[in-house]
């Protein structure tokens, strides 16, 4: 299945356990992408883990509730709230790499190619770290973003225009001057 | 050739992957949310056991669960509040997700570079990469954090107005602002830390906050900028 598809919890009948099934469906296939989503920002590890709980517990109470809005952009907006609130705003991707830093070199090494693309997004306005971020690390789709930013689709594109912008030239000036872009 | 795409892709700490399942805390985490069902008030009786066999399963699991249940349907309250804005929250503030929130002082103050009350001296765009940027030139007065001092000057960057979604006021030649800034590298304009909670107008030696911006200035850096 495609992750990237949204899943909306049937919950017309909560007084039974078809609603239960459905969030438990819900929740066994997009409890890794939360996971990853909240970790590309605190880094993995227990504080990963608190805020999806915490995602997850928000979603059930809607889910009890009789809600239908439930779905994966629904959770990827309510793990961003929830992190801009246990953390005052998205780290800036330095601070983030230091909480990072353990699992980066863990799985992937040390590769300077791609330490200076993280110092390019790391000079950033964080409004432009967060949409690429959102789009190429999330690898979320244009309406999943709009939902997370509560913006219009529009908006998102023309953001991530200006953001793509703004990276080429960071990271330009991290490497030396090339500007070999597509 | 390389795209922004390719390069930031590549550059991913967590890439997505086959799920390899729940972990055990998850799995715990799980049971435990199913779990308080038979206590939320949202479900109905069809999920209630009748008669003695449902007055005894009630009396054992009325202990664990209810205790469970109240504790977690709490503390669901409680994030739930602060997670997701309600409409009496975002009447009072309505910020752009994109755009970062400060929700005190110690936070807004922290993440600036300089605090300064600056008079405005000149304003000019610049397109750079097709954006369209108003660059400022400001003159210190008095500075609350940060190397500037009295005297000197400082420029810094901001979406014209109209042009983004997130911009703030039209800072007028001559016009007294508080402003929140962080550098840049070097030889690049400064930027505010926020569009909406970067700066305060000065009337009659008062901070005046964006309509937006709920949060204060601390008493500190009040008396550095000899502000009232």
């Amino acid at each position: 299945m495609n992750v990237c598809v949204s899943h909306t919890v049937k919950v017309k009948t909560m007084g039974d356990d078809r609603g239960a099934a459905g969030f438990t469906d819900l929740y066994r296939e997009h409890y890794g992408r939360v996971l990853r989503f909240v970790g590309r920002r605190v880094g993995l590890g227990g504080d990963a883990e608190d805020a999806t709980a915490e995602v997850f517990r928000i979603a059930w109470t809607e889910v009890c509730r009789g809600s239908d809005k439930v779905t994966l952009a629904w959770l990827f907006a309510t793990a961003h709230n929830v992190l801009r609130n246990r953390y005052r705003s998205v780290q800036r991707a330095g601070r983030l790499h230091e909480a990072m830093a353990d699992d980066i070199r863990t799985q992937q090494g040390t590769d300077p190619a791609q330490e200076s693309v993280r110092a390019a997004i790391d000079m950033l306005r964080e409004g432009e770290r967060e949409i690429l971020i959102l789009r190429y690390w999330d690898g979320l789709d244009g309406r999943e973003m709009a939902e997370v930013l509560n913006v219009s689709t529009s908006t998102v594109w023309v953001r991530l225009h200006r953001a793509r912008r703004a990276f080429q030239t960071a990271f330009t000036k991290i490497s030396g001057g090339d500007r070999a872009f597509r | 050739m390389r795209s922004v795409k390719t390069l930031i892709s590549a550059a991913n700490p967590i890439p997505e992957q086959p799920s390899p399942g729940l972990s055990g805390r998850a799995e715990e985490e799980l049971s435990a949310l199913l779990a308080t069902r038979e206590t939320h008030p949202a479900w109905g009786s069809a999920s209630r056991p009748q008669g003695k066999t449902r007055r005894m399963r009630l009396a054992l699991a009325s202990v664990v669960v209810a205790a469970v249940a109240l504790a977690a349907t709490s503390t669901v309250w409680v994030l739930k509040r602060e997670a997701r804005p309600t409409p009496s929250d975002t009447s009072a503030y309505v910020p752009s997700a994109a755009e970062p929130f400060y929700r005190d002082t110690e936070s807004l103050q922290g993440r600036a570079d300089i605090i300064a009350r600056a008079t405005i001296r000149d304003t000019h765009a610049e397109k750079r990469q097709g954006i369209l940027n108003t660059v400022a030139t400001a003159e210190i007065s008095a500075a609350g954090k940060g190397s500037l001092t009295r005297g000197a000057v400082v420029r810094f960057a901001y979406a014209t107005p109209g042009t983004a979604a997130e911009a703030p006021t039209a800072f007028k030649v001559g016009g007294e602002y508080v402003l929140l800034l962080q550098e840049r590298a070097a030889g690049e304009p400064a930027s505010l830390v926020s569009s909406i909670q970067g700066y305060y107008t000065v009337v009659d030696g008062r901070p005046v906050p964006n309509e937006s911006n709920p949060v204060a200035l601390s008493a500190d850096v009040m008396k550095e900028l000899d502000l009232r």
